[in-house]
């Protein structure tokens, strides 16, 4: 009797414990929300009266649209670079006999444990010596080399994952590696490409602290907008942004759940 | 990719030269070499900033996991599937988030009329608004919030590969839920607490953006230290020898992690 109730009360505190935990969570997004609707430009909580002038200083300020236009340039192209660098590496890392390719593996991913501040500064001294220094070059750079692990994760799943009898199949029916990596590899991809693109779009979108080392003011991504806007002004101007990239972010997961579960992507299913 | 890693490796050994360079003020050009900014590092003000993250690494971490463990058990654990995905999405929310709009959900939370201050005046719990803003108590507080995602992520991940029989076994045999908790189930989930401590401690090492904003200058950890002495002196030699000084001890950090994620792992075979 008395274990009984005391597995209840142990079981009550949990959850009370997890729904605290969320809250903490959850809170800080669901400000900015209610922060971005705020009448006075002082921050403070709960607003005072509500209105949209911050979304519609947004839409005025040149310097978001830029960031908003390069943040979209320089994702799009970065995570192209870095599938199809990716692509390469990963089929080389895992069939390949290519000497040393260990270490270029442990170098890739090796950003995803590098302070973004070193890389930034080492990328912006080779800028300086190559003449680069702010432009676009050297920005996509950036951010491919701070995505190109997780698509190079992603893809190197899906590669374990897949059945190699079958391209052995197409090759003994006569296709050409061309054909057998275009109608039987590609294909079976797919799961690790679409998880891949989505995981480098995130990344790039909110790269910061490479990003700040490398851009001038005409390649300013949006991350590095907002920063330099919170150090000049108050206003939730940037709560008004933020609730776009927490829209942004939740179609994302709404995304990747309709791709195959997120629990599958984390692989987090159950065993035993 | 080998010529992406190729560049890579270019930049950080470019770090590593400059670091042996002479400043001269007011120029990007470099003077003799020199090992002048290494004796510049023994510094208070510098072995300050070292100590000052290590705290903060110290605290987040340590929080972080005694948050993260009980919410990565029910999210693994919980027999409601609609308890699994809320607590999956609500996780995973904040996590796809970038540190620039976080940290800023934070400058919002931590101000003196922020909801954090209005909250615990209201509920009466302190009279006057305590200052958190440019504070360390407001960066490890906002780390925290921030390094949770990924650490329940890599605790629920160890958690999910537990062979169930194990403890059904020691049920079996009469052991009680705590008891069966602190010999089996705990032990078994150490490499994915262990991976997700090591991944946790080495990002709040690496956060930038959080202390910048929320410490407004007047929490001086290592990133902003090299920060303030590229972009805000132009001092690059000196700059490149905090940032090897820096990737120096990350990476004995990370070693010694490897080393400890190692031994236990051997334990938990055993």
């Amino acid at each position: 009797m008395i274990a009984r109730l005391f597995r209840h009360w142990g079981r009550n505190t949990i959850a009370l414990l997890v729904i605290l935990i969320l809250l903490f969570l959850s809170i800080p997004s669901l400000v900015i929300v209610v922060s971005s609707f705020n009448a006075s430009p002082v921050l403070d909580f709960p607003p005072r009266g509500l209105a949209l002038r911050w979304y519609l200083n947004l839409a005025e300020r040149p310097d978001f649209r830029l960031g908003f236009i390069n943040t979209l340039v320089v994702g799009g192209i970065s995570t192209l670079i870095a599938l199809s660098a990716g692509m390469g590496g990963a089929i080389a890392i895992f069939r390949g006999s290519l000497p040393g390719r260990q270490v270029i593996h442990a170098m890739a991913l090796s950003t995803l444990v590098l302070p973004g501040v070193l890389i930034g500064v080492g990328l912006l001294m080779l800028a300086s010596k190559a003449g680069g220094v702010g432009g676009f070059t050297v920005v996509i750079i950036a951010h491919v080399l701070m995505v190109l692990p997780f698509v190079l994760r992603s893809l190197l799943v899906s590669l374990e994952n897949i059945d190699e009898n079958l391209e052995k199949a197409a090759m003994i029916f006569g296709a050409s590696p061309l054909k057998k990596f275009y109608y039987v590899t590609l294909p079976m991809l797919k799961p690790g490409i679409g998880a891949g693109i989505l995981f480098a779009l995130v990344t790039s979108v909110n790269e910061f602290a490479v990003s700040l080392f490398v851009v001038a003011r005409s390649t300013q991504t949006l991350p590095v907008v907002l920063f330099n806007y919170t150090m000049a002004y108050v206003d939730p101007t940037i709560a008004a942004v933020s609730t776009l990239y927490i829209l942004a972010t939740i179609l994302v997961v709404l995304l990747m759940q309709r791709l195959g579960g997120m629990a599958q992507i984390l692989r987090l299913e159950e065993r035993g | 990719m080998v010529l992406l890693v190729a560049i890579l490796c270019a930049g950080l050994f470019l770090l590593f030269q400059y670091s042996f360079t002479s400043y001269i003020p007011g120029s990007l050009r470099v003077g003799a070499l020199t090992l002048a900014n290494y004796q510049r590092i023994i510094d208070p003000l510098y072995l300050g900033a070292v100590w000052e993250t290590m705290v903060i690494c110290f605290w987040v971490t340590t929080v972080t996991l005694v948050l993260a463990y009980p919410l990565a058990y029910v999210l693994v654990r919980s027999s409601s599937s609609v308890v699994r995905s809320t607590i999956l999405v609500l996780t995973i929310l904040p996590f796809f988030l970038g540190v620039v709009v976080r940290s800023y959900a934070w400058m919002l939370m931590l101000g003196n009329r922020g909801f954090l201050n209005r909250l615990l005046i209201s509920i009466g719990l302190i009279e006057t608004p305590i200052q958190l803003l440019f504070r360390r108590a407001g960066v490890i507080l906002a780390l925290i919030q921030i390094s949770l995602p990924i650490m329940v992520i890599l605790i629920a991940t160890g958690l999910s590969h537990i062979d169930r029989r194990l403890e059904r076994t020691a049920q079996t045999l009469g052991a009680s839920p705590i008891k069966v908790f602190r010999h089996v189930t705990w032990p078994l989930s150490l490499p994915g607490v262990i991976a997700g401590s090591i991944v946790v401690f080495g990002w709040s090492l690496s956060a930038f953006a959080t202390p910048l904003m929320i410490g407004g200058g007047r929490v001086y950890v290592m990133t902003v230290m090299i920060y303030d002495q590229i972009l805000g002196s132009g001092n690059y030699p000196f700059g490149a020898a905090l940032g090897v000084f820096v990737l120096v001890i990350d990476l004995a950090l990370l070693g010694v992690g490897q080393g400890i994620a190692k031994v236990i792992g051997r334990r938990v075979r055993q």
